[in-house]
C-alpha cells in the first residue's frame, strides 16, 4: 500500500466529513494565522521605530542635563541643578572632532493666541542648524536664520499642529501671533512629521535661541555660573564609527567643565541615536518574541484539538478499522491513514492560517501607521510548526487505531 | 445425516487444523475456549460450523480466518503454516486467501458500493484500474451492476450484505468465512443471500464456511460441523440441503466473474 493510497483514503474520509474537518482546521488556520501576523506586526514595529529615530536626523547625538541612562533620578531635563549652559555648547564645537554640525535649543511651555484662537505646546529657542540637524525643514516660508538670532527678532516658525490650532484655513505667514503675551511674527511652517511613539511631533514652535533665552523664557535662563541655560546639544557625527569617540571626548569634557570627581556620576547624558534604537530594538525583538510565543499557544490548542477530533474518530471508527485488518490492512497502514488525516488537517489548516496572517497583518497596515512585515522565515516557521503539532498530536490516536485487536474492533458497539 | 469418515485424499486441504487449543486469560481464570479442535476443509466445500453461543464456534472462525491465533496446536491455510506468522503476514494472509462476509455487513457509510469493494484491493497494491474492473465485476457477479455508485447506507439491508459478500470475493480467496450472515436481514432477503453464496459455491467454486447456531441456515450447505463447550461433537453430510435459490431454471449465470477469474 504506497503513499497515495494512503493519502487518497484519509481525504476521502475527511471529505466525509467537511463540517468537522473544516472546524478542526480552523483552529491551527487560527494558530499559524495569529503566528504570522504578530510576528509581522513585531517586526513592523521594529522598522518603524528606527524609521523615527533616523527621521529626526542621522548619526545624531544629543547631550541633555540630567542622568537618564542610569535610570536613576535627577532625570528632569527642564530643572537641574547645573544643567547646561552656552559656555559648554561652545566649548564642545571648540574641542570634540569629527562633528559635521551642531545645534542647540532652548525654550518653555508657550501660550499661543491669535485672535481667539489658543494652543499651548512647547516652543523651542534653536540655533539656525537645527534644521539640518535635526533632518526637518519648512513647508511654507523659512526657518530661523542668523539674522534672527543676532537681532533676537520676535520671529516664530510653527508646527502644523499648532498652525492648524490657530489659523484653521488660514495662510498663517506674516501674520502675528502672541507667545505668553509677547507679539511674535510668524515667519514659516514647519513640514509635518507626524505622531509616534514620541507623542504629536508637530505640536511645537521654533524661536530663535537668544529670543528664548533674552526675551521670553530669561527668568528659567539664568545658571549659577551665569551662564545662559540650554536644553539639548544636538551633535551631528560624520559617521557611526566616529559616534565612540565623539561621546568619549564630549563625557570627558563636560566631566572637567562640571568638576565631576571622578566617582561620580555625571550630571548630563549623552544619548546616540545608535543607542535608542539598538534599545528599543531590545525590546521590540523581545516583544516580538513574545507575541509570537503567545500565538504560538493558540496553534498548540489548535493541535489539542486536532487529537480530541482524531480520538473521537479513531473510537467512531473503530469498527472500520477492524474490518480494515479484516481484509488485509497492516497496523502500518492503519497508522498512516490516521497520521495522514491529522497531518493533512493540520496543513491545509497551515496554509489557510497563512492566507489569514498575511491577510491580517494587511489589515493592521491598513488602520495603523506601521507596515508589518511577513517574512519567509516566520511563514517557514509557522507551517514547519504546525506540521509538527499534527504529527504530535496525530500520532498518539493513530497508533490507538493501529493497535486496536480486529476481533475486538469488529465487535465494538 | 451420516457420519463422514476421515477423507482420505490426496488434494492439499483448504483448512487443514490439528489438535487447536485457545486459552483465553482473564484476570486469574482461564478460560478454555477451544480444547483440540482438527479439522479439514477441501476446496469447493460449502460447510458449516454450528453451535450455540459460547461453544467456541467464533473463537474457531477467528483461527480459522486468521484474525487470531492458537495456543497450541497446528493450523495449515492452503498449505501455509500460519502459527508463527507476524500480524503482518496475518495481515496479508487475510488480504489474499479469505473473504469475511458478517452479520452487520461492516460496510463504510457514505461510501460507494464500488469503493466499499475496493478496499482489500487497495491493501493488496492493486493498481487503480484494475481495482475498478475487478470491483466492477464483483459487483455485477452479485447482482448490483446496476448500484457502483450508491452508497452503502443508501442499499437495503439485502443489498448491503451482496455489496458485502463482492468485497469478499473481489480478491478470489481461498475461503470465504460468513459469520452469521443473513442474521440482520429479514426472511425473504436471508434466502436471497443464501441463495447467492450457493451458487457462488456451485458455479465459481468458491470454498465457503458458514458460522451459525442456526440448524436451518446451516442445512442449506452440504455439510455441518458441530462444536460444543470448545470441541467438534458432530461433522455430518446434510442429506436434505435446503437450497434457496428459487428455480435453478432462473439462475443467471456469473459471465463477468467467470472471466475475471480466467
Amino acid at each position: 500500500m504506497n503513499i497515495i493510497e494512503v493519502i487518497r483514503l484519509s481525504l476521502h474520509t475527511l471529505a466525509a466529513n467537511k463540517l468537522r474537518a473544516a472546524l478542526t482546521m480552523f483552529g491551527i488556520s487560527i494558530g499559524v494565522g495569529a503566528v504570522i501576523a504578530l510576528l509581522a506586526i513585531g517586526t513592523g514595529v521594529q522598522t518603524y521605530i528606527t524609521q523615527q529615530f533616523t527621521s529626526s536626523g542621522t548619526n545624531l547625538i544629543a547631550v541633555i542635563p540630567g542622568q537618564i541612562q542610569r535610570g536613576g533620578g535627577g532625570g528632569n531635563p527642564f530643572g537641574p541643578q547645573v544643567g547646561l549652559g552656552m559656555s559648554d555648547y561652545r566649548a564642545v564645537v571648540g574641542s570634540v572632532p569629527f562633528l559635521l554640525d551642531t545645534a542647540v535649543d532652548f525654550g518653555g511651555l508657550g501660550s499661543f493666541t491669535y485672535e481667539s484662537n489658543q494652543s499651548e505646546v512647547n516652543v523651542s529657542g534653536v540655533t539656525p542648524s537645527y534644521s539640518t540637524v535635526r533632518n526637518w525643514s519648512t513647508r511654507i516660508g523659512r526657518f530661523i536664520d542668523d539674522g534672527d538670532n543676532g537681532g533676537r527678532s520676535r520671529v516664530v516658525v510653527l508646527g502644523q499642529t499648532v498652525a492648524n490650532d490657530l489659523f484653521p484655513g488660514l495662510n498663517p505667514l506674516d501674520e502675528v501671533v502672541k507667545i505668553n503675551n509677547v507679539p511674535f511674527r510668524v515667519i514659516g511652517v514647519m513640514e509635518t512629521k507626524g505622531s509616534s511613539f514620541l507623542g504629536d511631533q508637530d505640536a511645537t514652535a521654533f524661536i530663535p535661541l537668544t529670543t528664548a533665552q533674552e526675551r521670553l523664557f530669561q527668568a528659567s535662563a539664568q545658571t549659577k555660573g551665569g551662564d545662559r541655560r540650554i536644553n539639548t546639544i544636538y551633535l551631528q557625527v560624520q559617521d557611526d564609527s566616529a559616534r565612540p569617540i565623539v561621546t568619549a571626548a564630549v563625557n570627558a569634557l563636560l566631566r572637567e567643565r562640571h568638576h565631576i570627581a571622578v566617582d561620580d556620576p555625571n550630571d548630563f547624558s549623552v544619548v546616540s541615536q545608535t543607542e535608542l534604537i539598538n534599545t528599543f530594538g531590545a525590546v521590540t525583538e523581545v516583544l516580538t518574541v513574545f507575541l509570537g510565543a503567545i500565538a504560538a499557544i493558540s496553534l498548540l490548542v489548535g493541535g489539542i484539538g486536532i487529537m480530541n477530533i482524531m480520538l473521537v474518530s479513531v473510537t467512531e471508527r473503530t469498527r472500520e478499522i477492524g474490518l480494515r485488518k479484516a481484509i488485509g490492512a497492516t497496523s502500518r497502514a492503519i497508522l498512516g491513514q490516521f497520521l495522514a488525516e491529522a497531518m493533512f488537517l493540520s496543513l491545509l489548516g497551515g496554509m489557510i492560517g497563512i492566507a489569514i496572517g498575511v491577510g491580517g497583518a494587511y489589515a493592521v497596515s491598513r488602520v495603523a501607521d506601521i507596515h508589518p512585515e511577513v517574512q519567509l522565515s516566520a511563514v517557514t516557521l509557522a507551517v514547519g510548526f504546525s506540521l509538527a503539532v499534527g504529527l504530535f498530536f496525530g500520532i498518539y490516536p493513530a497508533r490507538r487505531a493501529s493497535r486496536l485487536n480486529p476481533i475486538d474492533a469488529l465487535r465494538f458497539e | 445425516m451420516t457420519e463422514v469418515k476421515a477423507p482420505v485424499d490426496k488434494r492439499v486441504p483448504v483448512i487443514d487444523a490439528q489438535n487447536i487449543v485457545k486459552t483465553y486469560k482473564m484476570g486469574d481464570i482461564e478460560v478454555n475456549a477451544l480444547r483440540g479442535v482438527s479439522v479439514r476443509i477441501f476446496a469447493g466445500e460449502l460447510a458449516s460450523i454450528m453451535g450455540p453461543s459460547g461453544s467456541g464456534k467464533t473463537t474457531l472462525m477467528n483461527i480459522l480466518g486468521c484474525l487470531d491465533q492458537s495456543t497450541t496446536g497446528s493450523y495449515k491455510l492452503d498449505g501455509v503454516d500460519v502459527d508463527k506468522l507476524s500480524d503482518d503476514q496475518l495481515a496479508s494472509i487475510r488480504n489474499r486467501k479469505i473473504g469475511f462476509v458478517f452479520q452487520s455487513f461492516n460496510l463504510l457509510r457514505r461510501t460507494p458500493a464500488i469503493e466499499n469493494v475496493e478496499q482489500p484491493l487497495i491493501y493488496g497494491g492493486i493498481g487503480m484500474r484494475e481495482r475498478r474492473e475487478r470491483s466492477r465485476a464483483a459487483l455485477e457477479s452479485v447482482g448490483l451492476g446496476d448500484r457502483l455508485k450508491h452508497h452503502a447506507n443508501e442499499l437495503s439491508g439485502g443489498q448491503q450484505q451482496r455489496v458485502a459478500i463482492a468485497r469478499a470475493i473481489v480478491t478470489r480467496p481461498s475461503l470465504i468465512l460468513a459469520d452469521e450472515p443473513t442474521g440482520n436481514l429479514d426472511s425473504k432477503s436471508g434466502a436471497e443471500i443464501m441463495c447467492l453464496f450457493q451458487r457462488l459455491n456451485e458455479e465459481s467454486g468458491i470454498t465457503v464456511i458458514f458460522v451459525t447456531h442456526d440448524q436451518r441456515i446451516a442445512s442449506h450447505t452440504r455439510r455441518v460441523i458441530s462444536i460444543a463447550d470448545g470441541q467438534i461433537t458432530g461433522d455430518v453430510a446434510v442429506e436434505d440441503q435446503i437450497l434457496a435459490c428459487p428455480d435453478p431454471a432462473v439462475v443467471r449465470p456469473m459471465p463477468v466473474l467467470e472471466k475475471a477469474k480466467r
